[in-house]
């Protein structure tokens, strides 16, 4: 086969630019840490990288509703703690005051301890949490929830409404309470419902008049028992989102080896394919300077 | 005296064949150089009594070493390869953009619906809501700028297009001349100037690098060019033009047209131009680029519609009913095109009325011999109108003729999504109108003793009658129990009773509306648990319901729902079927280019077999020569010298 000298010039020229341009792509690779570079590497990786990505994406922004849920979940169980052993202590100052042994005089004491506390109930109810938004208002979280009228006549301003967010890709989890539910619609002695505070001014003025209603003390018992069953339920969903984080978290790694799987570089490969490839480059040019200086032009 | 001519005869022959070889030396590096070789004969013997003596050397041609059959396949593979080469090239830039992991869509998308998450977890903050604002600026921006990007390439295709007209025109023209020169050598010696054939094939490649041709060769020596479908390009030495001319529906959109001798305007063949860089760029421009920008237009349409109708389902800060987020692509996303040789007056109109119906095709309407037809492009899929004109819906695209009548013969070419990208924009920028919230909320009786719950409920229809009026619930109602498995519903305000003696079913719960007896109020709630005589619930308009973020959530949502292309993609899937197909088709170039360059190098090595000069080959040739030119010297030098001694023995 006859080689004319512009084509032994070309070929050897070819030959070294198809090297330098695998060597050029491989060293891109090793530099970016990226087997796939651009989608015409690999179209369908390409695909795949943009949805494992996006699901990563969504994934961590469920982390962040996650932690978000429990700061406010951690803050109606402090003040539904605090709640707790208020009500207790008026509690056993009921208890005290119903004392057929008592005089007027210590009732009337006992009476307005616990109309100090429950004047702290009453500050508890209307918790703003750290963006101002009141926690127990249902959905009109900025005007306060509950007010009194100095005279017995507790009024609740917001609603039912309780917000959810999302923690994962099919179910949402509810962060807050309604006033109504803890406050309000509580069973009373004797059938009916009463409001927590109604109740405790009731006993408050019945104390301060020497006589106190028994019924009160269920109606206390009643309004613990709601709080109890609602910081139970509130703790339980303080564990679903314990779970979820570890759900997520797993599902997170999953996708992220997914990810790296498609699209991180093998570097000891990649490595020996370059040093390979190098090795190509430099024998194609020493062959090719040792093979242009001949020539019969320099014997004649 | 035959030796001394013979001598000479040999002197000139390698004199001209050194000339010969010192010509291909010379032309080594030359592109297109087919090199020469000098064809020596003997001379015709004279008969001398009974033999016959020779009459030396005599040069019978110089002959060009071609061969017409292996330049054919190069021309052929230039014109492959270059075509992929263009096509290619232009549509990594287009693959790379789509897949950017930052000026792609899909960061913008997916920083947007984050921010709608984190309002949805903060729906009163001003905040938060600036930064969904913000956000959605950035994706509408991003939309833009991406269709602005491809318009961009779009127009720059009309640029590259006249510099390739220009340059082909000029190597027609070359082309007429040198076959005027050949002609006129071939019909006198017989053999036309080497030096000519190949200036000649040389325009022949630099035109098939631009665009496909077929060549013939005639009996005079010349060639003729032909184009397209068989326009002739050179014919003898007559050289046609291509020019470029405004396409039939876009004025800003360049195509090439064959101006023959006689026509001014020239013919529109751009839809028979293969092959070459022009062939790679107009199939890039009129198929991927154009399905890139659709597509683009169809997920702007589909997410700013699906985001507008959840948006206008709620109610913002101010409870006040939510207006569109994003500008309402619907009317004014398509682009009309009529053809500029249309006789009638029509006006057409495109509006999307159903985005899970939309295709990511143009649509070419015509009229002919009184039947309307409308042609999806991508497929050649074709619809006879019959409800056509006024309107008709194909492919959730109403298309109407609002003013005016076609006349027959009269073609419109419509673009449903082709400028949806560029038209995408952010209309709100008060954060407290971003509607996060329900318009209506649902309260427990304060003085309930059963244990049954209602749900806050969600918005089903948003123009129910219950909403119209704004700021208000028409009716509110109330759900009273009369016992525990029998309720009714009443208006708030005037406690008449709308409806009575529902059932209601502890075990199961119950979805209050629509009713038994037929009250829907454009939102649906479900009643669980065990209810008792008296226990009612209360559903109110959410007036000051800053908290709610329902509706957020619902809009958060709509990253999940798949409802494009026939209710099978969400956005984000239409997207990344997009980045799949062009880095597919891409990629596919590639991989053909690399395979046409490789039959491409295959040609050329047996084009250079044959016709290339090897200095090896020509510096023997020049030693050869050298010594029989030496030896030929020599005789005439004995000639001489017998001569010398033939007039010194005559001589005195």
């Amino acid at each position: 086969m006859r080689i004319s000298t512009p084509m032994f010039y070309k070929l050897s020229i070819d030959q070294m630019q198809a090297q330098q341009s695998k060597l050029s792509h491989t060293q891109q690779q090793v530099a970016s840490g990226l087997r796939v570079l651009t989608p015409t590497d690999d179209p369908a990786a390409a695909t795949r990288i943009l949805d494992l990505g996006s699901e990563i994406e969504t994934y961590s922004q469920y982390m962040r509703n996650m932690d978000h849920a429990e700061s406010r979940l951690e803050m109606s169980e402090s003040a539904m703690g605090a709640m707790t052993s208020h009500l207790q202590r008026i509690r056993e100052l009921a208890i005290r005051g119903l004392n057929d042994s008592l005089s007027a005089s210590d009732r009337n004491a006992i009476s307005f301890e616990i109309e100090a506390l429950m004047n702290q109930l009453l500050a508890i109810a209307n918790t703003r949490d750290a963006s101002g938004e009141f926690i127990f208002a249902g959905y009109q979280s900025d005007s306060r929830p509950f007010d009194h009228d100095g005279v017995g006549n507790f009024t609740y301003n917001g609603d039912s409404g309780e917000r959810e967010l999302r923690i994962n890709a099919s179910s949402y989890l509810k962060i807050s309470e309604s006033g109504d539910k803890v406050f309000m619609n509580i069973a009373a002695a004797g059938g009916g419902t009463q409001n927590m505070f109604a109740s405790i001014h009731g006993l408050v003025q019945d104390l301060r008049a020497d006589n106190p209603n028994p019924a009160s003390l269920e109606n206390i018992d009643n309004a613990l028992d709601n709080l109890l069953t609602l910081r139970a339920e509130l703790g339980a969903r303080l564990n679903v989102i314990d779970t979820q984080r570890s759900v997520n978290e797993s599902v997170t790694l999953q996708l992220q080896t997914s990810l790296s799987s498609e699209q991180d570089l093998d570097y000891a490969e990649a490595i020996s394919r370059l040093n390979q490839q190098v090795v190509a480059l430099q024998a194609s040019q020493q062959a090719f300077i040792k093979v242009q200086g001949l020539s019969l032009f320099n014997y004649l | 005296m035959s030796t001394l001519s013979n001598a000479i005869s040999g002197l000139l022959a390698f004199q001209r064949a050194l000339a010969t070889t010192s010509h291909n030396i010379s032309n080594v590096n030359t592109p297109g150089y087919t090199r020469q070789r000098v064809e020596l004969d003997t001379g015709l013997p004279t008969a001398e009594g009974g033999y016959f003596i020779g009459n030396g050397v005599q040069i019978t041609s110089i002959e060009r070493l071609h061969d017409q059959f292996v330049m054919n396949e190069v021309l052929r593979r230039t014109t492959s390869a270059e075509q992929l080469d263009m096509f290619y090239q232009l549509s990594n830039q287009v693959s790379n953009l789509l897949a950017d992991p930052n000026a792609g869509l899909a960061p913008a998308m997916q920083d947007f619906f984050n921010a709608m998450q984190d309002m949805a977890d903060n729906p009163a903050s001003i905040p938060a809501r600036q930064v969904v604002l913000s956000q959605g600026n950035v994706l509408a921006s991003r939309f833009n700028e991406m269709n602005d990007y491809l318009t961009q390439q779009r127009l720059g295709t009309n640029e590259q297009l006249q510099v390739m007209v220009r340059d082909i025109n000029s190597y027609a023209s070359a082309i007429a001349d040198i076959n005027g020169q050949i002609s006129q050598y071939s019909g006198g010696a017989g053999t036309a100037p080497n030096d000519l054939l190949d200036r000649r094939d040389l325009m022949l490649n630099e035109l098939s690098k631009l665009v496909s041709v077929d060549s013939m060769e005639q009996d005079n020596g010349s060639i003729n060019v032909f184009i397209g479908s068989g326009q002739a390009l050179v014919l003898g030495t007559h050289a046609s033009q291509l020019a470029t001319i405004p396409s039939e529906f876009d004025a800003r959109i360049m195509e090439v047209a064959y101006v023959g001798s006689t026509t001014s305007t020239g013919v529109n063949i751009t839809s028979f131009l293969s092959g070459g860089q022009m062939g790679g760029l107009i199939e890039f421009r009129d198929g991927l680029l154009t399905d890139t920008q659709n597509e683009l237009g169809r997920i702007a349409l589909g997410l700013s519609t699906m985001f507008n109708t959840q948006h206008i389902s709620g109610i913002d800060l101010n409870s006040k009913t939510g207006e569109n987020f994003f500008s309402d692509l619907s009317t004014t996303a398509a682009e009309v095109l009529p053809s500029r040789s249309n006789m009638g007056t029509a006006v057409v109109t495109a509006q999307i009325v159903d985005h899970s119906q939309l295709s990511n095709s143009d649509y070419l309407l015509q009229l002919n011999a009184g039947v309307y037809t409308l042609t999806r492009q991508s497929d050649s899929t074709v619809t006879t109108l019959g409800t056509f004109p006024p309107a008709q819906v194909v492919d959730g695209v109403n298309f109407a003729i609002s003013s005016g009548a076609m006349a027959d013969g009269d073609s419109i070419l419509i673009r449903p999504t082709g400028v949806a990208a560029d038209r995408m924009q952010v209309l709100l920028n008060d954060p407290s109108m971003i509607a996060a919230a329900a318009p209506m909320r649902s309260s427990t009786g304060l003085s309930n003793q059963g244990t049954a719950q209602i749900s806050q409920g969600t918005v089903t229809d948003i123009t129910n009658a219950a909403f119209a009026t704004p700021g208000a619930l028409t009716p509110e109602v109330t759900i009273r129990f009369i016992d525990a498995v029998t309720y009714e519903i009443l208006d708030s305000s005037s406690m008449a009773v709308l409806e009575t003696g529902i059932p209601y079913n502890a075990a199961t719960g119950s979805d209050v509306f629509p009713s038994p007896g037929g009250l829907d109020y454009g939102y649906s709630l479900r009643i669980t648990g065990t209810p008792v005589a008296n226990d009612s619930f209360s559903i109110e308009y959410n007036a000051g319901g800053v908290g709610d973020n329902r509706n957020a959530l619902a809009l958060e949502d709509l990253q999940n729902l798949k409802q494009l292309v026939n209710n099978s993609a969400t956005f984000m899937d239409v997207y990344g079927q997009l980045v799949g197909r062009v880095g597919a088709e891409t990629r596919e170039a590639d991989m053909n280019s690399q395979t046409q360059h490789a039959l491409l190098n295959q040609a050329i090595q047996r084009r250079e077999e044959i016709s290339g000069v090897n200095l090896d080959e020509e510096a023997a040739n020049l030693v050869r020569y050298q010594q029989a030119y030496q030896a030929a010297a020599q005789v005439i030098s004995i000639s001489n010298s017998t001569f010398q001694t033939l007039i010194a023995a005559v001589g005195n």
